[in-house]
């Protein structure tokens, strides 16, 4: 009896694995598992057997009945998977499908705006300015004098005693400040211009810098602000440090540090091994700035901040050198 | 500015590590950039023990060693007459920096291999000795195979600091030490006050006049005889290397010290080479130069600070010495100055002369006016040490005008609503004390107090509101995102037309690309525009980098004309360019120029990307006005047209552009293709083409609102046509022509062909068109539109002498 059950078995499984339609599946079944089939007919043979023999025999006979259906069920699902598809002459949907060009937004263009949108979500408006500026705005409205060794810190390219390229984007916060009255929240994004050019530098690039005036404007809230935009831009896990520094315009100024974005801190070439890469520069305003726009200083008070977009897309995008911005090779433009 | 941490440790007694320090400095202003062990060159040196020596087979001075370093054994070379077998020695393996800048080397010495050197103190570094090698005492914790850098516990680093403009009194250890005196409210160690002997005779009574106190506020100089110039002991020149300072001889070496020190700069001439010897501090004569210690030769302006002797100039305050007074081997005597000048003077003359020197780079920051005499005191003191010369009569101070320190005064109340903090106004007035403002008055509404004379930098309240924030630690001031009220403040429209014009362009296949706003005046030749064509009102750069960067672009073209060249050179074929840009045109001096915003687009290459289903097809001028229709379109702009008979820009090709017109006389641009010769200059593959629009009129152009136009209830009836005309009229021609007879029903026409060659006669083309028809209020029939559209063909034929096409 053994012996026949195997010999079903094998028989049931050789025809289920070759079966090639569903048709020949369910003939199977018929065979086998039918009012007359093959293991009915053992399975009915069974109350002839010896009390010994009729536990065991059956056991193994409803186990061989279940494991030729669960054969007979996945065959069926594999021949759905096999469906054989029609066939038209002379279309084949995999070849490649006509594509219209798009062009793509230059990547300093996207971070710009990104840097831009953030901190229009705060309510900060955008304002232009131009961008070969008169001496007085680039520099002496922002309490730099001539003469004054702080215009070290700044490249710049002249065009005569009076004029020059703007070195960054703040002549626009004097002009925005000219203009109207606190409250003031501004952002200043554009080209500006120094003359330095190596692998980090170019003498074109872009800034944004922004300015927010209004009565309780303190350093925390400029502690809130831009730690808001870093974890916009970056992660909302990066760590931001803020550390004193000097710029004329402000006072207390800082420099604000993230946590390096390549070693998370560790140190690596790119933070030169100090762990924290300086993107920003802020401070809150000087009261001199103030009085240059005819402010008063004990009734407002406000903070201003700048970063470099292309320093911004270099991080995020893991660009190392800062010339490519300015290739506008395709190869370079069509991976943003 | 590199700072010794041993050194530092003389004038404050700070424990914490080192690490601890740099960062404590770097969060509190002083930006620690970098951190180096100060004997980072002797790190290779290892102890070792001389096992054995054997003479050098060919060279009789010389002996070879075999020293044992741990487990490893090295055959060295060796001269020195002091080495013994059982020595425990000091051996540079390749790679050690010695003190003179040489690096050891394995090397062979007469035809023997040596794999390193055995070395002096002197060789070191570490001492004056050169007599011999260095030989170390045995003792417990010696062993070879050991770091030297270890055994002699030479833990020394350097604190490279980035001071910035408004610091000049961290350009010294002393200011150095100030600051984490007041980081850590620990004392500064008070130098001992100078032990100089005063000879009364013979005595110099050497005169020193200012001629203006306006741009020299003070002058001391101290006479000194008996110098024997020599090098400096190996303790002063190893700081002055460390501190980034080459030792040149002991005078020299201790005016440099100082500078490093407290700060001052301080010079030292050579008495006897003084003619009068007399000091007189005053602006340059007409036809005076100069020949400084550099060597070089300098004519000098009327508007430089001088200091000179009875005939000459000796030295350009501030700046660096002369080097006909300069000290020298010979020198006996010598006349030290201290001085204090304003610094836009100096800093005017540095400029001038473009020199930059360790002094004149704090004397335009600006150096205390009070340590002008004990920097002086201190050069005497260490000059008489390691010269062995002493000071003779006393010192000189011409202090015209004594400096008025400054009293300031601070709100707490203020101070922490600037800072969204809650600092208590002791704690307040405790930091102030640390940073040495001598308190004068403290309460919970006024903190009063006197600036301390080296800090300049300190002028009004707020400049101590930052000196509380930094001590009280910015990671300690709340992060708060402020209150404000909403906003209502408009957008600058042009923003969101930049935006709908990129993103139109963008889905039409073009490329944003930024270039730079500078152009070569060469490139614009290049474009072949006429004499007065404003675009040759440049701007020129006085400093530029290069020729081609020189002055700003009038024309976005030259630079997408790079932008395609550079592709092309990389086989970058099929290009679809865009860049929205400022161009400058000059005006007067002293005046800004005129900044306008242009639009360029350009198409070269095939039409669309390498496909199967395709063939490759070249892009054409009806390709990029497409673009530039649809880009119109899009923005609303429905009242333009182009215009073929002004004379268009020159670098054009002929008969290929035209201008583009809108409400009848604006001028939004122009499009065409360009001139193969125009793109040889730049070396790029044609044809190419290229539209360029005027933001500004573009602005003006999108400005009108948007107004919705009822769908269309009735259907509508099509007629199409092909008409004969000859080649001289041009399909605007045309459709102007028909849309002005404004015939009744008439919704659009089409030209949806155009036809050259036979039948068609030559010198006329065929134009298909399709007229729609459509009534708003009900169907039309067919003899409504018949009547219409056989008026209208008869009246377009006649006016053109066209015929039909069959």
């Amino acid at each position: 009896m053994q012996e026949r059950l195997e010999e079903i078995r094998t028989q049931a499984l050789e025809a289920i694995e070759s079966a090639s339609s569903e048709e020949d599946l369910e003939n199977i079944r018929v065979r086998v598992l039918g009012r007359k089939g093959e293991l009915t007919m053992v399975l009915k043979a069974i109350g002839k057997l010896s009390a010994e023999e009729r536990p065991k025999i059956g056991q193994l006979a409803n186990k061989l009945k279940k494991e030729i259906e669960t054969s007979i069920n996945a065959r069926k699902e594999a021949l759905k998977g096999a469906h054989v598809r029609t066939f038209i002459p002379g279309l084949d949907p995999t070849l490649p499908g006509r594509q219209r060009r798009l062009g793509r937004l230059h990547p300093i263009t996207q971070m710009m705006d990104e840097i831009c949108s953030v901190f229009e979500r705060m309510g900060f408006t955008v304002a232009q300015g131009p961008e070969v500026e008169l001496d007085f705005y680039n520099f002496e409205a922002l309490n730099i004098p001539p003469d004054h060794p702080a215009r070290d810190m700044q490249d710049t390219f002249y065009i005569d005693d009076k004029v020059l390229l703007r070195t960054h984007t703040s002549p626009i916060q004097i002009r925005a400040m000219e203009r109207h009255r606190p409250p003031m929240r501004v952002i200043a994004p554009g080209k500006v211009y120094r003359c330095d050019s190596d692998i980090t530098h170019t003498p074109m690039f872009h800034q944004v810098e922004g300015l927010m005036v209004d009565r309780d404007v303190s350093f925390a809230g400029l502690k809130g602000v831009l730690t808001a935009f870093v974890q916009q831009i970056f992660d909302p896990d990066t760590l931001v440090r803020f550390r004193p520094s000097f710029f004329p315009f402000t006072e207390p100024s800082a420099e604000i540090d993230i946590q390096c974005v390549i070693c998370r801190g560790k140190g690596c070439r790119i933070c030169s091994h100090t762990g924290w890469l300086e993107v920003l520069g802020a401070g809150m305003v000087h009261p001199e700035v103030f009085r240059h726009v005819g402010y008063d200083t004990e009734e407002f008070s406000g903070f201003a901040f700048g970063l470099g977009v292309e320093r911004i897309a270099m991080l995020r995008f893991g660009i190392d050198d800062i010339r490519l911005f300015y290739d506008n090779d395709l190869r370079f433009l069509h991976q943003f | 500015m590199r700072i010794l941490t041993s050194w530092l440790k003389e004038f404050v007694h700070f424990t914490q590590p080192v690490e601890t320090l740099a960062e404590d400095l770097t969060m509190t202003g002083l930006e620690v950039e970098e951190m180096e062990p100060a004997y980072k060159g002797l790190a290779p040196v290892v102890v070792c023990l001389v096992e054995e020596i054997v003479p050098h087979p060919q060279a009789l001075h010389l002996q070879v060693c075999t020293v044992a370093a741990g487990e490893q054994k090295f055959d060295v070379v060796c001269g020195a007459p002091n080495v013994e077998k059982g020595q425990l020695a000091a051996l540079a393996r390749p790679g050690t920096l010695l003190s003179d800048g040489t690096t050891v080397e394995s090397s062979d010495i007469y035809g023997i291999h040596s794999d390193g050197m055995l070395c002096s103190e002197a060789e070191l570094g570490i001492g004056d000795d050169k007599t011999g090698i260095l030989v170390l005492e045995p003792a417990p914790g010696c062993k070879p195979g050991m770091s030297l850098v270890d055994i002699l516990g030479l833990k020394d680093w350097v604190l490279d600091i980035a001071v910035t403009p408004n610091r000049p009194d961290c350009l010294s250890v002393l200011g150095v030490a100030r600051e984490v005196s007041a980081i850590y409210g620990i004392p500064l160690t008070i130098t001992k006050s100078p032990n100089h002997q005063i000879t009364k005779s013979p005595n110099h009574q050497i005169p020193i006049s200012i001629e203006d106190p306006d741009l020299c506020g003070r002058y001391t100089a101290a006479v000194m005889e008996g110098i024997r110039i020599g090098p400096s002991p190996h303790w002063m020149a190893m700081r002055l290397q460390a501190s980034g300072i080459r030792p040149i001889n002991n005078v020299v070496d201790v005016t440099n010290y100082v500078l490093i020190e407290l700060g001052q700069p301080l010079h030292a001439f050579d008495l006897d080479r003084l003619t009068g010897p007399a000091i007189e501090v005053r602006t340059a004569r007409p036809g005076e130069s100069i020949k400084t210690i550099d060597g070089k030769d300098r004519e000098l302006q009327p508007d430089m600070l001088v200091i000179a002797d009875a005939e000459r100039p000796v030295a350009v305050a501030g700046v660096m010495g002369g080097a006909e007074t300069e000290v020298n081997d010979d020198t006996k005597r010598i006349l030290i100055e201290s001085a204090w000048f304003v610094p836009i003077q100096v800093r005017r003359t540095s400029k001038a002369l473009k020199t930059i020197t360790e002094s004149s780079y704090r004397f335009e920051r600006g150096v205390d006016p009070e340590g002008v005499i004990s920097a002086l005191y201190r050069t005497t003191e260490l000059i008489s040490q390691v010269t062995g010369g002493c000071l003779v009569g006393e010192i000189k101070d011409v202090y015209p005008r004594p400096y008025k320190p400054g009293y300031l005064s601070l709100r707490p109340e203020r101070a922490n609503k600037l800072l969204g903090t809650g600092i208590e106004p002791g704690q307040i007035a405790q930091f102030l004390e640390r940073i040495g403002i001598e308190l004068s008055h403290v309460d919970d509404e006024e903190i009063k107090g006197m600036v301390p004379t080296y800090r300049l930098d300190l002028k009004e309240e707020v400049d101590l509101v930052e000196e509380i924030a930094r001590l009280h630690g910015f990671p300690n001031i709340p992060t708060q995102v402020p209150w404000a009220g909403i906003a209502a403040r408009a957008p600058e429209p042009s923003q969101g037309l930049v935006d709908r014009i990129k993103n139109i362009l963008l889905s039409q296949g073009m490329t944003d690309v930024i270039s730079y706003s500078f152009m070569s005046p060469e490139e614009l030749k290049a474009l072949g525009l006429d004499k007065d064509d404003p675009r040759l009102q440049m701007v020129w750069i006085q400093n530029p980098l290069s020729d081609e960067q020189s002055v700003m672009r009038t024309s976005l073209i030259p630079s997408l004309m790079e932008t395609v060249a550079r592709n092309q050179a990389q086989r970058n074929m099929d290009l679809g360019l865009f860049e929205l840009g400022t161009v400058f045109y000059a005006r007067g001096t002293g005046e800004l120029p005129n900044e306008e915003q242009r639009i360029v687009a350009l198409c070269t290459g095939s039409r669309h990307p390498e496909s199967w289903s395709w063939p490759r097809e070249q892009v054409d001028l009806f390709d990029l006005k497409g673009v530039l229709e649809e880009l119109l379109q899009a923005l609303g702009i429905s009242e333009w047209k182009t215009v073929l008979e002004t004379p268009d820009d020159p670098f054009y090709l002929q008969g290929t552009s035209a201008r583009i017109v809108w409400d009848k006389n604006s001028i939004l641009g122009s499009f065409g293709q360009i001139d193969p010769n125009v793109l040889e200059f730049w070396d790029i593959n044609g044809p190419l083409f290229l539209f360029e629009l005027s933001f500004d009129t573009l602005e003006a152009a999108a400005s009108q609102q948007l107004k919705f136009l009822p769908l269309a209830r009735y259907p509508a009836v099509e007629r199409d046509i092909a008409i004969i005309v000859q080649d001289m009229f041009s399909a605007q021609d045309l459709l102007e022509y028909i849309y002005g007879q404004s015939p009744n029903f008439l919704e659009k026409v089409r030209i949806f062909d155009v036809y050259r060659g036979k039948p068609v006669p030559e010198g006329s083309k065929s134009i298909g068109m399709r007229f729609t028809y459509r009534a708003t209020d009900h169907t039309l029939s067919d003899r409504e539109v018949s009547e219409v559209h056989d008026l209208l063909v008869r009246s377009v034929l006649q006016s053109y002498k066209a015929k039909l096409r069959d």
